[in-house]
């Protein structure tokens, strides 16, 4: 499902190259739970975005269900990330100006689909997550838990072949982060690829591979 | 999708209320500022418009020794007849007199008009008039018509149901109403409140109706059609020749007409100074208040770095979020439009009153002047928006997520441009209003070579009264408190007019200011006598005796004056020469002046009274009835020549209120975008001013770093205002032949003021940011 062949991002600052990501080769198939583990520092975000096409490599090929992702301009690559990739955020990034109903309804608003579909899914989400309770209530108005909770059914909601998480349960208590995680293993084996950043072994045990980063490089 | 940026846009701008308010209001003051300005201009600018016919008005210009020395619409009475009878370019004419003010008897007591006008029996054919009743062919055709508006007929008569009634003028002529007029419009340069047949002129047998002589009549011409104003006037100069030029070789004189058409007559005559400096003001309002709009937008929008963060996640491309930053701040600006339409609506009748002007409000509905104000509008939202809307979108995601990456667009340079350029207007603005004001308090207390302070001037109504001047004065100076009394055609104040003379051993005459007094005038208003000596009216040569100012030998460099001798009908010997005063408005210079002392066939116009004190109302009250003593069905009409005086300079006033007005308004818009600037930028440093309060920060300290860089941004507008503020400023003031001299002090108080406002919006939110607990701060984040 995804390829990456000798990846390298790097920054520059005043001339200077930074390494963040150094030669980066990893095959994915269709279906796997990764942990990407490392120390603070070591670009598990960033190969997370540039996985998310929400960021470019600056070296490097990339392909996704076979499509040269590396070669394409932002307007596909943004069509292929909405269509494909849900993302979930270790600070929920939820629209705060929004209440829980209109952040689930969101990307479907940016998918054109239209209302009467929208308004199905949502309700369908909605239920399934156990939160129809809290649609009308503003992302302040929740517990970090509940927020985390709306963060991943915003992320599935488009029904993403692969799901991203940045930390998802780092900002949490031990039970709600357990619910989490059951969550994301629950969809994981409905068939979505799901791949984590995650410091906690327990949480990485969740996962059937763990790929190691340190200082922008893959250990064997 | 637009339901969902609508609600975003409302909940974030109920989330930011100080935000949401001062772009708002700033906006909608704006709006409202030049919606009035605009109705203002709009005015000005369709002056006479309602007149169906292409319509030229004469006008004429005389030269002395090839120097023009008269420009005028004010000319002798044969001209119309003489012009259509012999020219066949001239397909029809009508005259009016200029305004009169005379007194109707129907009950007992005098009832004034003032403003009424002669008129040829064309009027109604070339003007578009209305009349409510009477027939317009014929109601101006007879000798002793009138046609009167309602509201004269109703001071009349007591009801406007009078067509065919009768009515006595200044207890002499008995005249009938021929007809009821609607009021002129108020932009209407011929303004009236009665029309008397021209013809009712020519039966009286003191009225000079033919080429020489009746300088009184404004002629109005329509023209054949095909023929253009250009080819008329060209056969302007040999029939001017053939009627009266030829006969004025001798003196030197000549005149000359030419025609101009009448929407453009008022805009020909008011000065487009007032019109260009309130369009500025406009504009500049507007531009304050957009930039507001701009840089409150662009630092707000470096909070919602984040949300764009999370839209692109969530699969907004960038199209989508431009479109949606956009929308919203065209929303903002929409509603400012029509909270500033609301707004300009409210506050048009004070307007009115204050620009003495009526504004036609329901232009504003007129659909162009609605759809141009929506393309403006969705002009200045776009402007604002896009800014934020096409940086903010340029983010990636991950960089967005990241708020140190995002910082430093609150402090870049367009911000700080933005501000310069509004401290910029602002002070030009201060500095303008304070050098208009002093230039106002400098003409109102110059020393004016008269005391205006305690005079009571009494109008002459009535031709008895006229001739009986001796007698009224004896009488009035029995009344105590009347210090002296005298008599004479005018008093200084808003000008005198002019008669040709002729010096000495000049051969040609000039054009000089003249007035009739008596012996006590000088007196009365303490003028100097510097050398010769006064009237006294017991000499009857005295009468062709005459007194000049100082400009006036200085003028024609006559080094011993008395006992030259002056020409016009017959020789008149100079006995004295007096002090120069301001007889006429301080725009111009005191010009050469004879003070002559032989009124002319109807005497004198006014009896003006120097009293001991300034208790008005009783002593009113007893020269009233001395003066009802004398005559009761003599009118009593009073002024006092300080209030006269003060009228001379109303418009100038009227200016400086409303540019004080509009100029008050900029700098309010422009120091709430600083306050509220300032608010945005101290809570995105909350964190820091917390961190750097744990390391021992003290609030002065703070407060500095928070503020010093725009007190820095003010000093620098200041240093770009200075100049263009001085060279608009100079301008101004050259129009003005006494004017005070520029100095520094308008431009330091200005910068103090600006520095002030700055000081003030900015240090409030600083101080109480530096002042909260930072333990608080750093939560916040
Ligand atoms: N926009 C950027 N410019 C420069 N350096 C960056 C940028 N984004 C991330 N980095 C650097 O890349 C490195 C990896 O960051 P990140 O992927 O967030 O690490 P992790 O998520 O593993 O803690 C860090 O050293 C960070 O400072
Ligand atoms: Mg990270």
């Amino acid at each position: 499902m995804i390829s990456l062949q000798n990846i390298e991002k790097y920054y520059t600052n005043k001339f200077v190259k930074t390494y963040v990501l150094r030669n980066i080769n990893l095959e994915i198939e269709e279906g796997e739970f990764i942990s990407i583990m490392g120390p603070s520092g070591a670009g598990k975000s960033t190969l997370l975005y540039l996985l998310g096409m929400l960021d470019k490599p600056s070296d490097g090929e990339y392909y996704f269900l076979d499509e040269p992702v590396h070669k394409f301009n932002d307007r596909k690559l943004s069509e292929l990330h909405k269509s494909y990739i849900g993302f979930v955020f270790q600070q929920y990034h939820l629209i705060e100006e929004l209440t829980v109903y209109e952040n689930l309804e969101t990307p479907l608003i940016y998918q054109k689909m239209n209302s009467k579909e929208r308004k199905a899914r949502v309700g369908d989400i909605l239920d399934r997550f156990n939160i129809v309770g809290k649609k009308d209530l503003f992302p302040n108005q929740l517990s970090g838990g509940q927020q985390q909770l709306v963060g991943v059914a915003r992320a599935v909601i488009s029904e993403p072949k692969l799901i991203l998480a940045d930390e998802p349960t780092g900002n949490l208590h031990t039970d709600q982060g357990e619910e989490i995680m059951k969550l994301l293993k629950n969809l994981n084996e409905k068939g979505t690829t799901v791949i984590q950043v995650t410091h906690s072994k327990v949480n990485a045990a969740y996962g059937n591979r763990i790929v190691n980063l340190k200082d922008g490089w893959i250990e064997r | 999708m637009w339901i969902n940026y609508i609600k975003t846009a409302l909940r974030n701008l109920s989330r930011n209320k100080t935000y949401a308010l001062i772009n708002f209001f700033g906006l909608a003051i704006s709006i409202c500022a030049v919606i009035l300005i605009m109705l203002y201009v709009r005015f000005e600018f369709n002056y006479d418009d309602f007149h169906q016919n292409e319509i030229y008005r004469l006008s004429v210009k005389s030269f002395q020794e090839n120097a023009e020395s008269y420009n005028s619409p004010v000319f002798i009475p044969a001209i119309g007849p003489d012009l259509k009878n012999e020219l066949p370019e001239i397909k029809n004419y009508t005259r009016i007199s200029t305004k009169r003010t005379e007194y109707f008897y129907n009950k007992k007591d005098p009832v004034r008009v003032d403003d009424l006008i002669y008129a040829d029996s064309t009027f109604f054919e070339i003007f578009s008039f209305k009349l409510i009743s009477g027939n317009s062919q014929t109601a101006l055709t007879a000798p002793y018509s009138i046609i009167l508006t309602e509201e004269t007929a109703l001071k009349i008569f007591g009801e406007t149901d009078v067509t065919g009634r009768s009515v006595n003028m200044n207890l002499k002529d008995n005249f009938i109403v021929t007809g009821i007029v609607e009021n002129p419009p108020p932009n209407s340069t011929v303004q009236f409140n009665a029309l008397i047949s021209f013809e009712t002129l020519y039966k009286e047998p003191n009225n000079y109706m033919g080429w020489f002589g009746g300088n009184q009549y404004i002629t109005y011409l329509q023209l054949e059609e095909n023929v253009t104003r250009e080819t008329a006037q060209a056969k302007f100069p040999d029939f001017l020749w053939e009627k009266i030029n030829k006969r004025l070789v001798d003196y030197n004189v000549r005149y000359e007409v030419y025609l101009t058409d009448l929407p453009s007559v008022y805009l020909s005559e008011t000065s487009y100074t007032n019109i260009y400096i309130f369009t500025g003001i406009a504009i500049l309002i507007l531009l304050i208040a957009s930039i507001n709009f701009i840089n409150l937008t662009t630092a707000h929008y470096t909070r919602r770095a984040k949300e764009v963060g999370i839209r692109k996640v969530i699969g907004a491309d960038r199209k989508t979020l431009v479109i949606q930053f956009l929308s919203e701040t065209i929303v903002i600006s929409f509603i400012s439009l029509l909270l500033g339409v609301a707004l300009a609506a409210l506050l048009a009748p004070y307007y009115e009153n204050i620009i003495q002007k009526q504004v036609y409000l329901n232009i504003l509905f007129d659909s162009y002047v609605l759809s141009g104000l929506f393309v403006l509008f969705f002009v200045v939202g776009v402007i604002a928006g896009s800014y934020p809307a096409f940086y903010l979108s340029s983010f990636q995601a991950s960089k967005a997520f990241k708020p140190e990456t995002v910082k430093n667009i609150g402090s870049f340079s367009l911000q700080n441009s933005l501000i310069i350029a509004q401290f910029t207007i602002s002070i030009s603005l201060i500095i303008t209003t304070f050098v208009i004001n002093d230039q106002l308090d400098f003409i109102l207390n110059k020393e004016l070579g008269y005391d205006k302070d305690k005079i009571i001037i009494l109008s002459l109504e009535n031709e008895s009264s006229r001739i009986q001047t001796e007698l009224i004065k004896e009488t009035l100076l029995t009344v105590p408190g009347v210090q002296s009394a005298s008599a004479s055609t005018n008093l200084p104040g808003d000008g005198f007019s002019m008669n040709g003379y002729r010096l000495q051993e000049e051969t040609t005459s000039r054009l000089i200011n003249i007035v009739e007094i008596d012996d006590d005038y000088l007196k009365t208003l303490d003028i100097e006598l510097i050398s010769g000596r006064n009237y006294n009216d017991q000499f009857e040569s005295d009468k062709s005796a005459y007194l000049v100012n100082k400009t006036f030998i200085e003028t024609f460099g006559l080094t011993d004056p008395i006992g030259k001798i002056v020409h016009r009908n017959g020789e008149h010997k100079i006995i004295g020469v007096v002090e120069d005063f301001h007889f006429a408005p301080l725009h111009e210079k005191v010009k050469p002046l004879i003070l002559g002392n032989n009124p002319h066939l109807g005497g004198f116009n006014f009896i003006a009274l120097k009293v001991t004190t300034e208790n008005y109302s009783d002593l009113l009250k007893r020269i009233e009835a001395e003066w009802k003593n004398l005559n009761p069905s003599w009118p009593f009409e009073y002024n006092f020549l300080d209030k006269k005086f003060e009228q001379v300079y109303k418009s100038e006033e009227k200016f400086m209120e409303l540019f004080f007005y509009f100029a008050s308004l900029a700098i309010l818009i422009a120091s709430l975008g600083l306050f509220s600037l300032t608010s945005l930028i101290a809570e995105q440093r909350t964190k820091e001013i917390g961190i750097r309060k744990v390391l021992g920060a003290g609030v002065f300290n703070l407060t500095t770093l928070l503020s010093r860089k725009f007190l820095i941004l003010v000093l620098a507008a200041n240093i770009i205002a200075w100049p263009v503020a001085y060279l608009f400023v100079q301008n101004w003031l050259e129009d003005f032949a006494y004017r005070i001299s520029l100095d520094l002090k308008p431009f330091a108080a200005a910068a103090f003021i600006a520095l002030l406002i700055a000081i003030v919006s900015v240090s409030y939110r600083t101080i109480k940011a530096a002042l909260l607990n930072p333990l608080k701060s750093l939560k916040y984040e």
